[in-house]
């Protein structure tokens, strides 16, 4: 007997297990119809579901939580990632709020009606240019691409260190550049999207055919060139410049670079999913991410100093980025043209 | 003496397990080692097959120094009480496992297999798998692996205590056929006395690790030298001055004015076994069954020969 | 009398129904979907796929077969090590390798590029060479060194069966170390063999992570697969990869199940008492092997080592030093994590271990044809890679009949049906020490199913339930591939966080979560393993009684 009521205690036990666990994601579902009033932003008891680039903003979820009383859960994922879930099971919004990520998946998602349409009453403050006309989506700021440098490698191999995008091209540097494969990481899709738009269709793809030349393989994460240039294993890096490039290269003894011929760039998403449980809630994130104030907070957290460009009047990080150096890119076909660049991308690189 | 065993000690970590043991078994005779449980037995084969070494003394076989030698190293096979059969080798691999490190070509190797099957009745399982013998064919088997590599001792660890009464009778037979056969010199260890008589030339009693007695079985039991050895062998009633009867030594018959009384029957079959009171003491008594048995509470006639320890 | 029948006979229907039901549900169902959807939906064929993508398939295989015999050669090398060493030294070695089995690629792959890489300290700077580590070179040892711990703990697992007396009658007979090695141990080890290599085949071709930190320009099936998801948002080219990888897995398994039967006793090397082997430590295979696993286990140092550093350490200015600051960084990535992480692996642990141990007691001690197929289906999640166990899970639960994707049910359910495919070998394997005997006695003397249950079944296996439990706690612990693309804000697993760092360069960060993985499981197992010993001593002797032939 003692043997069965033990058994039925663990069973009871597990049950109660698998339920507590699953009731925090159902919570928020449950409660979210009831409050309306957008004024009041008192959520208590709700939860914002996110999916963020990053694990760093953090601090700003939690902020927002202790005025709102909403519970914040974050996972990190990047915005490919998100697009392909959004495609496999279209049964469910992914979460609440998507916050960071490249502008393309933003706008496929517009296109595949995965969106919510919100426009801010502060939404003014952001230039029309990183905003979608429409209101489907807003930029939380710009991520820029520029290279890192392994000094001691270059002075080994008597190369100078490269200035400008033209540099990579020439031959003395084969076989001492890595880049990350476009299609894995959205701020080199920017990157090679921004110098096609710079150099025009035909110069452009020229200028990646040779760099192509000049590179060994394609990393397989956003991070290997940062890291493989660290290591010595190659002497120049393609990265997204921010905080935390630098903070790297303060770490390993590496200089970052911005290329003095124009820096290509792409805004980081924010949007509210379609059909999201918690809709109320992440709009009035939007709100509150909005003030000054939180816009201030973000870009310290965003280790980025492009957060002004996308409000003007904000004071973010000093990193040295002119904003006059920005590369004149067309945002209007930047998801639309994804595709094809990629398409034509793997076929220039082959198997590397 | 083919093999000789010089002040053999073993001790582990501080406990001396065997006390500076000597004896030695002549050419294609049987020594038999018996003695209770745990008093070294093994310890004592595994001193001979190498596998523990010594602390103190020497092992010779035929005349020359082993003490040192690694077990594979030694012209010594040993059959262990679990057979050790390889699982995973069929009857003949087993038989032939030792072969494989003498300079043998195969096809010898193969006809002296064959021939030890034969030896061993048990031609018709050459390719069968060790598990589906029963546990008498296993043990002829591991019997004959030992025996086929023609070692110049062999040691036997109880092997035959895991087969039943009846099996034990045919596999003792069998050994002794074979030994003679083989002309094979062995060590049998065994805590059965009967097993220790019916095969052993030599019988080394063994208690605590120290020898109490090396003799014939005959010997043993008709001149024990000590009372470890009159109590491990064969009953006896021991009398107060230290001389005992053995219970076949005591003749009773039916007798109303008797002076002993039946107290107990035990019906054996070929022996009855009686408890008698004689003189206030309690003696066990062993008869032939010749006669209708005598019913408890009889009055007997008591007969019977008293025997000196020849203790010193 | 006969309402306790009665209720005892709905019991069993109840239990045996739920549980066919829930395994065709939770395992046929997934992979069923995932098939349809490879082959039927519109768009690339399967064979068109196949055809134009031969080589991502050759490069698979090639990197497997190697990996497989590498991996198995370095096993063998370290169990026969074991053969040699003190009882002391074997339960060392053995914690130290259930260690290594929370293997994250990245550290051994980081650890390699320090020192073999172009700029290596061992290539480079000691040997003045300009070595390209990257490539099917170093993926094969990569995952050669993180395979073999586990493929040494299951053959050391079989040493068990070894008896000191059958290597004492290989002596007595003449045969040197050498000789017994190769006569005895390595016949015993076989069976073993075979279902390491496979295990290391189909871990290789699943294999995701460490092609995309080592492989450069390299590209396999795996990794594709993980980026035709990731990058392109393509669910059907990634099925179609899968679907690809299934293929020689599926043969693997059939060759498999085959010699599977051999090996009666496989615990993933958790089992407890080891015991020293009467072997003179001389000859090739004593020398070959101590030379194989000092490399071995200085590898593994070398990795585990830098683990630990990386957690305690900052880098500046290129130099390393001491410092608590990836401790404090890593709070604001795993928050309730870790906590949903233990729940989640002592549910899918607990559950997994019941649901097996049930599945077994139908198809071994009542011979039930239907339970031994339900059995089959159970090992799949074992056999297929684990993100087409996700894939599958994420395509058949986001469209009707059962829309469960996004809750943490899911999530649940997947670890704890992935369990079964290693839960009902160790279950069976638990089982097979009971005398059926034990079963007839208990209907002798009156009793139901339910008492079967509670009085002979679940007593007598808890030991092996305790292990099997701790297989499936570890190995929820550290899974990936089924998972990842399940998870949904609120969910996330430690391992998931982990690979998510390492993702983005984090890798002080993800230091301190695989220390934190490793202490968990450290902690797990020393808990079960206590248990074992408070109270099961008594019973290592009921079952020995068994092992006459
Ligand atoms: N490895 C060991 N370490 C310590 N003591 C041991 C060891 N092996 C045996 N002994 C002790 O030595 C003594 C003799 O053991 P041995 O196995 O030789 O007895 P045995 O006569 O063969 O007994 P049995 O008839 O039960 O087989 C025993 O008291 C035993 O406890
Ligand atoms: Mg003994």
């Amino acid at each position: 007997m003692k043997t069965i009521k033990r058994l039925g205690l663990l069973f009871v036990f597990l049950l109660g297990l698998v339920l507590v666990t699953a009731c925090g994601n159902n919570s928020s579902k449950s409660s979210s119809k009831s409050s309306d009033t957008k004024t009041t932003k008192e959520f208590k008891g709700q939860t914002m579901n996110v999916v963020a680039t990053s694990d760093a903003y953090q601090p700003l979820f939690d902020k927002f939580s202790k005025q709102t009383g909403a519970k914040v859960k974050v996972l990190s994922m990047s915005s490919g990632e998100v697009l392909a879930r959004m495609k496999a099971d279209k049964s469910k919004p992914m979460a609440d709020l998507w916050f960071g990520g490249g502008l393309d998946a933003f706008m496929q998602a517009k296109t595949d009606h995965q969106l919510e349409k919100y426009q801010s009453n502060s939404i003014d403050k952001i230039s029309t240019k990183y905003r979608d006309k429409d209101g489907y989506w807003l930029s939380k700021g710009l991520t820029v691409g520029g290279f890192v440098v392994n000094k001691k490698v270059l002075k080994e191999k008597g190369l100078p260190v490269p200035k400008t995008w033209d540099d990579l091209a020439k031959s003395e540097y084969k076989g001492e550049i890595i880049m990350s494969d476009p299609s894995v990481s959205g701020t080199m899709y920017a990157i090679v999207k921004g110098i096609i738009d710079k150099k025009g269709e035909k110069a452009g793809w020229d200028y990646w055919n040779k760099v192509n030349d000049n590179i060994t393989f394609y990393g397989k994460r956003g991070k290997d060139p940062q890291e493989k240039t660290a290591s010595g294993e190659f002497g120049i890096g393609v990265i997204p410049v921010d905080k935390m490039a630098f903070d790297a290269a303060k770490k390993d003894d590496l200089k970052v670079i911005y290329p003095s011929d124009g820096i290509p760039w792409v805004p980081e998403g924010v949007a509210v999913f379609k059909n999201a449980p918690g809709k109320k809630v992440a709009e009035a994130f939007i709100d509150f991410m909005l003030e000054p104030r939180n816009m201030k907070e973000l870009a310290k957290l965003d280790g980025k100093d492009t957060d002004q460009i996308i409000m003007p009047g904000i004071k973010g990080l000093d990193l040295g980025l002119n904003k006059k150096d920005l590369i004149k890119e067309n945002l209007s076909n930047f998801g639309s043209d994804r595709t094809s660049i990629l398409n034509k991308w793997s076929d220039m690189v082959g198997d590397k | 003496m083919f093999l000789e065993v010089k002040n053999l000690t073993k001790k582990y970590s501080s406990k001396t397990v065997l006390h500076s043991l000597s004896f030695g078994v002549d050419q294609n005779k049987i020594l038999v080692v018996l003695g209770p449980s745990g008093c070294g037995k093994s310890t004592l084969l595994s001193c001979l097959n190498g596998f523990i070494t010594v602390d103190e003394g020497a092992v010779l076989l035929d005349g020359k120094d082993i003490t040192k030698l690694a077990p594979e190293e030694r012209d010594i096979t040993t059959v262990f009480q679990s057979y050790s059969l390889f699982p995973h080798m069929n009857v003949m691999q087993n038989l032939m496992y030792g072969l494989k490190f003498k300079k043998m070509s195969r096809n010898d190797a193969r006809k002296k297999t064959l021939k030890m099957l034969h030896l061993l009745q048990m031609d018709e399982f050459a390719n069968t798998k060790i598990q589906d013998l029963s546990g008498g064919q296993q043990q002829r088997i591991a019997l004959g692996r030992s025996l086929i590599v023609e070692p110049k001792l062999l040691l036997l660890d109880e092997p035959f205590s895991n087969l039943d009464e009846k099996l034990r009778l045919t596999m003792r037979h069998e050994l002794r056929q074979i030994q003679k056969e083989l002309n094979m010199t062995m060590v049998f260890v065994t805590h059965d006395q009967q097993e220790a008589f019916s095969i052993g030339d030599q019988i080394l009693v063994m208690d605590q690790g120290q020898i109490q007695q090396i003799d014939t079985g005959q010997g043993l039991y008709s001149t024990p030298k000590n009372h470890f050895v009159l109590k491990f062998i064969g009953d006896s009633n021991l009398l107060d001055n230290g001389d005992y009867i053995r219970p076949e030594d005591i003749v009773i018959t039916d007798d109303p004015n008797g002076d002993g009384v039946i107290e107990q029957m035990d019906f054996q079959g070929s022996t009855i076994n009686y408890l008698i009171n004689y003189n206030k003491h309690v003696f066990h008594v062993t008869c032939l069954n010749r006669m209708e048995p005598l019913r408890v509470g009889t009055r007997v006639d008591v007969q019977y020969k008293v025997s000196k320890l020849e203790e010193r | 009398m006969g309402k306790n029948h009665l209720g005892s006979k709905i019991t069993n229907w109840f239990v045996y129904i739920v549980i066919s039901l829930s395994i065709l549900l939770f395992i046929f169902y997934p992979y069923l979907s995932i098939f349809v959807q490879a082959l039927h939906e519109p768009g690339e064929t399967f064979n068109n796929f196949f055809m134009q993508n031969i080589d991502l398939t050759k490069n698979s295989l090639f990197v497997a077969i190697i990996t497989m015999v590498l991996s198995v050669f370095l096993a063998v090398s370290v169990t026969l090590c074991f053969v040699f060493i003190s009882k002391k030294w074997q339960s060392i070695l053995r914690v130290f390798l259930l260690i290594t089995m929370v293997s994250p690629p990245f550290v051994t792959s980081l650890a390699y590029i320090t020192l073999f890489g172009r700029r290596g300290m061992i290539t480079h700077d000691l040997l003045q060479m300009t070595i390209d580590p990257y490539g099917p070179q170093g993926i094969i040892l990569m995952q050669t060194l993180s395979f073999a711990s586990l493929n040494a703990l299951v053959l050391i697992g079989l040493l068990k069966q070894l008896e000191p007396s059958l290597i004492n009658s290989a002596r007595s007979l003449g045969a040197r170390t050498d000789a017994v090695i190769k006569d005895i141990i390595l016949p015993l080890l076989k069976p073993g063999l075979i279902v390491v290599a496979l295990i290391s085949f189909i871990r290789s071709l699943a294999d995701f992570q460490t092609p995309t930190i080592i492989g450069g320009s390299f590209k396999m099936l795996a990794s594709e697969g993980y980026f035709a998801v990731i990058s392109m948002g393509d669910i059907h080219k990634a099925a179609l990869i899968n679907l690809t990888l299934a293929i020689p897995a599926l043969i693997g398994f059939f060759l498999y199940i085959k010699y599977d039967r051999e090996m009666s006793v496989q615990h993933h090397g958790l089992s407890s008492n080891m015991k020293a082997f009467p072997l003179p430590k001389k000859g090739f295979f004593f020398v070959g092997s101590v030379i194989l696993s000092v490399i071995f286990y200085l590898a593994l140092l070398l990795q585990y080592g830098s683990i630990v550093m990386n957690a305690f350490s900052v880098k500046v200015m290129g130099n390393y030093r001491f410092s608590l600051q990836p401790i404090i960084d890593s709070q604001i990535y795993l928050n309730d994590t870790i906590t949903r992480t233990i729940l989640y692996s002592l549910v899918a642990g607990l559950l997994g271990s019941l649901i097996s141990f049930l599945i077994i007691y139908y198809s071994k001690v009542r011979n039930d044809r239907f339970m031994k197929f339900i059995e089959m289906v159970g090992t799949f999640p074992y056999i297929l890679p684990g993100t087409f166990f996700g894939l599958g899970y994420l395509y058949a639960f986001s469209k009707p009949p059962l829309i469960m994707t996004g809750t943490s049910i899911i999530v649940i359910i997947n670890v704890i049906f992935k369990q079964v495919a290693f839960a009902t070998k160790a279950a069976k394997a638990s089982v097979s020490q009971i005398e059926p005997t034990y079963f007839k006695t208990v209907h002798d003397l009156g009793g139901t199913v339910v008492n079967e249950w509670k009085d002979v079944f679940f007593p007598m296996t808890k030991q092996g339930f305790a292990i099997t439990f701790l297989n499936g706690f570890i190995s929820t612990m550290t899974t990936i591939g089924s998972i990842i693309f399940l998870v949904h804000p609120g969910q996330n697993m430690m391992t998931l966080v982990m690979f998510d760092v390492v993702q983005r360069g984090e890798y002080q960060v993800a230091a301190v979560i695989a220390c934190m993985i490793i202490l968990i499981c450290l902690v797990m197992s020393g808990i079960v393993f206590g248990l074992i010993s408070l109270s099961g001593k008594d019973w290592g002797y009921v079952f020995r009684s068994k092992k006459s032939h």
